[in-house]
């Protein structure tokens, strides 16, 4: 688990209303990537709560989607982000880094990037970068979808199952930034290119992350 | 029938027939076992493969989505799909240029999870690129096992069934997802839309070293969401292996040079402030050469 991850995870694990770290949750409201790491260990905490049911019937895609479509047209008006953020259930949020991110990190960052129009006779790359309120205020009205937050996931747990021979890049130790890089476009290359390896690099996505 | 003919039949089969079975996936010394359901009816085709190993993770796919199912986290990702399939699809007039890079032969016959299958090893002439051995089923021509062969001969990946049905009646089957998908699960989308493509006249980066028997096949450009940034991403094929290079504006912390995962190669190089990197199933040296023949060119010039 690195620096930031520990930090969110104590900060977790200590919570009460009086004894948050002002420095942490200030970091935290810098950092989407660590936005997205604590939502993600709140939905952990979320599932501990829950049991799985038995298995349904589905169509599957149409069913997701309408939901989907649901969910923005409520979320379109009058989102309040205060709102959003105090509905998180702090209390149950634990320090379980990774449990379920490492498998999903790698087929997250299938949907790492979006879609531009090319403008014909464009030449280098532009870039173009969005303001961290911005950021802040699309991450906090797309609660519960969402949208646009990096695939960042990977990191704490990349690292501590190294040592476990898990199936990871062999990166340069404490460069958990370029592992993500790596899984999103492995992941991109997967997706988009013709090996004619059978199952195999489809096995390998969904192999990403598991320990020996 | 000629070993090609067997890896044409193959890929038909794996994208037409209804089928389910359990593999297991081997790398690195590890081991993962999963399950594949694969359904074709006159709305398209689709699949779900499952982790049977830890949390199970689900990936499934049909002609328009590609949906990934987290049950520990309650989550779902959705995104289009850009292939409708696990299966790759063997394009047949692939084989005159395959031929010239490899030698494709037949090899014998083996059983594999109760399948009598005939063997078929695909071998390059060269060490830019992988060999593969498949074991294809006489009977259904599904594939059932599957060896990644690098440049010294080892086995690096392999899967293998280790049991696999055809379902000759698929009428009753539906996909199902392990669990229901409730107000619990939050639904995670990223975009919408896909990747732009780009024409080949409008590509300024280029290869000056390009591997023998590599071609461009596509060019996409995309915007990272998390920083605005412009992402390119050039796919190059020779028929059967695959690589891409991706180009952005520097956002790797200059890390350079050579990793690996399993089978997979990436070497990373900075050129004017741009990360350059070349991943693919290809051997260490394919993928450095790459990389390190790529360079800027306004277009149309």
């Amino acid at each position: 688990m690195n620096d930031e991850k520990q930090k969110i995870s104590h900060l977790l694990d200590e919570y009460s209303s009086n004894n948050f770290e002002k420095k942490t949750i200030d970091d935290l409201l810098d950092d989407v990537n660590q936005q997205y790491c604590l939502s993600r260990y709140q939905m952990i905490g979320q599932a501990m709560r829950h049991e799985l049911p038995n298995k349904i019937d589905t169509g599957f895609s149409p069913v997701v989607m309408s939901r989907i479509r649901q969910t923005e047209a409520k979320n379109k008006f009058n989102v309040d982000p205060k709102k959003v953020v105090t509905t998180w259930r702090w209390e149950f949020l634990k320090p379980l880094a990774g449990m379920a991110v490492a498998a999903s990190v790698a087929i997250i960052s299938i949907t790492l990037w979006q879609s531009v129009s090319f403008t014909p006779g464009s030449t280098a790359p532009d870039a173009s970068f969005a303001s961290v309120e911005q950021k802040k205020i699309d991450l906090l009205v797309n609660q519960p979808i969402q949208v646009a937050v990096p695939a960042s996931t990977t990191l704490g747990t990349a690292k501590r199952n190294r040592n476990n021979n898990g199936m990871h890049w062999k990166v340069i130790r404490d460069a958990p930034g370029l592992e993500r890089k790596l899984n999103a476009y492995l992941i991109n290359h997967t997706e988009y290119s013709k090996s004619m390896q059978g199952l195999i690099p489809q096995a390998r996505v969904a192999g990403y992350g598991a320990e020996k | 029938m000629p070993a090609m003919d067997w890896v044409q039949k193959m890929s038909e089969s794996m994208r037409n027939l209804n089928y389910r079975g359990n593999f297991v996936y081997m790398h690195e010394k590890q081991l993962e076992s999963m399950s594949i359901l694969h359904l074709k009816n006159e709305q398209g085709e689709k699949e779900r493969l499952l982790s049977l190993n830890g949390e199970a993770r689900e990936v499934i796919r049909d002609n328009k989505n590609l949906t990934c199912i987290w049950p520990s986290s309650r989550t779902v990702v959705i995104d289009h799909t850009k292939q409708n399939s696990f299966s790759p699809l063997f394009i047949p007039d692939d084989i005159a240029s395959i031929s010239q890079l490899y030698d494709v032969k037949l090899t014998g016959k083996d059983r594999v999870a109760g399948h009598e299958s005939v063997m078929v090893f695909i071998s390059p002439k060269d060490q830019l690129r992988y060999g593969i051995k498949l074991w294809i089923a006489e009977e259904s021509a599904l594939l059932v096992k599957s060896n990644l062969i690098n440049e010294l001969g080892e086995v690096i990946e392999q899967v293998m069934f280790t049991s696999l049905e055809v379902l000759l009646d698929s009428h009753d089957l539906t996909l199902n997802t392990i669990p229901e998908l409730d107000e619990s699960f939050t639904m995670v989308r990223y975009h919408q839309g896909e990747p732009s493509e780009e024409s080949s006249s409008d590509v300024a980066w280029h290869l000056t070293d390009m591997p023998k028997g590599f071609r461009l096949d596509s060019v996409l450009k995309r915007e990272v969401s998390a920083t605005g940034l412009y992402v390119h991403q050039m796919i190059f094929t020779d028929g059967l292996a695959s690589l891409s290079v991706f180009v952005e504006k520097e956002s790797v912390q200059n890390h350079s040079g050579s990793t690996s995962m399993g089978a997979v190669n990436a070497f990373i190089r900075i050129v004017d402030g741009h990360s350059i990197i070349a991943i693919g199933e290809v051997p260490a040296a394919t993928v450095q050469q790459v990389a390190e023949s790529v360079f800027y060119q306004e277009p149309n010039l």
